[in-house]
């Protein structure tokens, strides 16, 4: 197979198609306020906490194989730095709490658990895409498919 | 007993103890290991999975109440498109064909009643309130919607298979613009048309905070690997370490042309 694959309109059908769609139904509600950024805001301190965490992980398996065993620490501390550069950035940029009286512990609770569904339905639906380009090419007519050895 | 204590143990920890023995089971050799990995997942999803009933005062429960609608759906999902497709042309693992048509049927139950969930008066709702519906769906079925026609628009460009993307588009924004437009006996179009918004910000942060994360680690793996010094340069095979390549070399094709 050499086709060029066409990676520009794969980005804009991934990115901007969604986006387009959001926009045209979201635009007829009204003002929704700050919310949405409170949204952005609290889904990306969780995920990059949550993913930070999974390479320190696997970062420790790293210093084991090439024998560099300062790479954990130097990640914690670059990851901790743009953590905070990040956080900053966002707390400058307004208030992120859902609720004024709710604990920033309850908030982070929240917040995984929101995290953990924003996964779950990700993972859905990527099933149900992967699997129905691979049920039709495994289903497709000809025998492209077929064992050699049964011929 | 606190509530928050019996959050924590009824709830926080088994999906700890989840996730960890998933990693044992995928990550150890030893048979042991992988059988305590195992166990140590089931008890835990089990704990998780009832603990509506067993921690009911935290809101967070609403995650496993949510489960016990989505999970059998992604089962018979997973069902349906693993008969559909290993009841085609697969070299290994194939079934009967038979099972083909079983497959899709179990896949349109699963998306019917997905649409059930959504549009009749079968919505996820949290069993000890106030019949209010569980908040949780209302994350899950926009950004499921919004996700999908992300990724089968994605895949109808890359992939040499159409007409399957265009099924899975049609599919996702259809119902994307029917969840908009018309009101479910339980959640309206104008509440789906809120929450887009909201499911749209999960999403973009959710993919910023994974790239950042991911671009730190790469910048410390960049820097050490960056740092290695070059392997040592070889001298030139003898003659005799020439004479031994070329006698393997032979052997081999010998017995390619005898096949």
């Amino acid at each position: 197979m050499n086709r060029k694959v066409p990676m520009l309109s794969a980005i804009v059908a991934l990115f901007i198609f969604p986006a387009l769609l959001i926009s045209i139904v979201g635009l007829s509600i009204p003002e929704q306020g700050d919310a949405p950024f409170k949204r952005f805001a609290n889904s990306l301190l969780t995920s990059y906490s949550v993913v930070t965490l999974f390479l320190i992980a696997n970062m420790v398996f790293y210093a084991d194989s090439r024998h560099k065993p300062m790479s954990p620490i130097v990640g914690m501390l670059l990851s901790l730095a743009a953590g905070f550069g990040v956080a900053y950035l966002i707390f400058s940029s307004g208030e992120i709490m859902y609720e004024q009286n709710s604990t920033l512990r309850a908030q982070i609770f929240s917040n995984i658990v929101r995290l953990v569904v924003t996964l779950a339905s990700v993972l859905s639906a990527a099933l149900i895409v992967v699997g129905v380009g691979f049920s039709f090419m495994m289903n497709k007519n000809g025998s492209d498919n077929k064992d050699s050895y049964q011929e | 007993m606190d509530d928050m204590i019996r959050a924590a143990l009824l709830f926080w920890l088994p999906i700890g103890f989840f996730v960890l023995g998933i990693f044992l089971y995928l990550s150890r050799d030893s048979n042991l290991a992988k059988k305590l990995g195992a166990l140590t997942s089931i008890i835990s999803l089990v704990l998780f999975l009832i603990s509506p009933l067993t921690v009911p005062e935290s809101p967070s429960t609403e995650l496993s109440q949510l489960s016990w609608y989505v999970l059998p759906l992604a089962v018979l999902l997973f069902s349906g498109l693993y008969m559909t497709s290993f009841s085609g042309n697969v070299v290994v693992g194939k079934i009967h064909s038979n099972y083909k048509y079983i497959g899709i049927s179990l896949i349109l139950v699963s998306i019917l009643a997905m649409i059930l969930l959504q549009f009749y008066s079968l919505a996820p709702r949290f069993p000890d309130s106030t019949g209010q519906i569980n908040k949780y769906w209302l994350i899950f079925w926009p950004t499921f919607l919004i996700t999908g026609i992300a990724l089968s628009a994605f895949g109808f460009v890359l992939s040499e298979n159409k007409k399957a993307m265009s099924i899975c588009i049609v599919f996702f924004t259809g119902m994307f613009i029917v969840s908009s437009v018309i009101d479910g006996s339980e959640i309206s179009s104008e509440m789906f048309r809120e929450i887009l918004w909201l499911a749209g910000a999960d999403l973009l942060g959710l993919l910023v905070g994974g790239v950042l994360s991911i671009a730190v680690f790469a910048l410390v793996i960049f820097g050490y690997e960056r740092n290695l010094p070059s392997p040592p340069e070889m001298d030139e095979p003898t003659e005799e370490e020439w004479s031994i390549i070329r006698k393997h070399l032979s052997s081999n094709l010998e017995v390619s042309e005898d096949e």
